[in-house]
């Protein structure tokens, strides 16, 4: 299977070059590209992970909330 | 009272250096003349031969982990984790509308890191009717002079087709 072309345009002399790339520059192209992949998807993770984060977060403060008002108001059922 | 003298207004303004048809799975912009103070790509109509793809850059074809971009807006420190820079939104595979902005500052000084930013819209990948919009910033750890741009098409894909412009600004 043949590699990748690749453009290149020499702008001193406006002249543009197609060419396959070099097994070493396919390699390089190659992990650049697993490695760019691998980033987005941790970025991804990252971002839902911090949005369940923050919701349990929000849904802690909502019961911690709820259930200091109820022991306000219970301690006040009790006050004579 | 003094009057300020104020300084002539210096000649200047944009220079097209190259128009290059996108094609392949990169396009380098080699030999580019260090007589600017900036550069400009203008990014029209990218598009992949694959649904939901963007497109990434790398200066004077260093392949490393150097740089680093994140949207704009938002205070940035961290690590240069990446090995390009993002130019271009997410984009649809069938229809191309958009256009990307991208200004590389000071790009011929060697004291500094260098500095990037894109403002990009584009045809949203799940409807193509639909815009997505991209404001990004980037930053290269490496303080010699910029000579060429590699644009790359995104994982797994090539360049269908779209046009670059690189402009050069004093």
């Amino acid at each position: 299977m043949s590699n990748p072309m690749i453009r290149i345009h020499d702008i001193s002399t406006d002249t543009i070059t197609d060419r396959e790339m070099t097994d070493e520059e396919f390699a390089q192209y190659e992990a650049n590209q697993a490695a760019e992949t691998a980033r987005k998807v941790a970025t991804v993770e990252a971002e839902a992970a911090a949005v369940v984060a923050a919701e349990a977060a929000k849904q802690q403060a909502f019961n911690d909330a709820v259930a200091a008002a109820v022991a306000a108001a219970l301690a006040a059922q009790q006050t004579p | 009272m003094a009057l300020t003298q104020v300084p002539a207004v210096q000649a200047g303004g944009m220079t097209l250096l190259s128009t290059t048809t996108l094609s392949g799975a990169s396009v380098s912009l080699t030999s580019i003349p260090s007589a600017y103070v900036h550069l400009q790509l203008i990014i029209r109509n990218y598009l992949p031969a694959n649904n939901d793809r963007t497109m990434s850059m790398q200066f004077n074809s260093d392949t490393n982990t150097r740089y680093r971009w994140q949207v704009s807006g938002a205070n940035a420190q961290g690590s240069f984790s990446n090995s390009s820079i993002q130019v271009y939104p997410d984009t649809n595979g069938t229809v191309a509308s958009g256009i990307s902005t991208v200004n590389i500052f000071n790009y011929t000084n060697t004291t500094t890191w260098k500095t990037v930013d894109v403002f990009g819209i584009t045809n949203w990948p799940s409807t193509n009717t639909e815009l997505y919009a991209k404001t990004l910033t980037g930053a290269y750890n490496q303080t010699s002079a910029i000579s060429s741009i590699q644009l790359l098409a995104d994982s797994s894909t090539t360049f269908t087709s779209g046009t670059v412009l690189l402009y050069g600004v004093k």
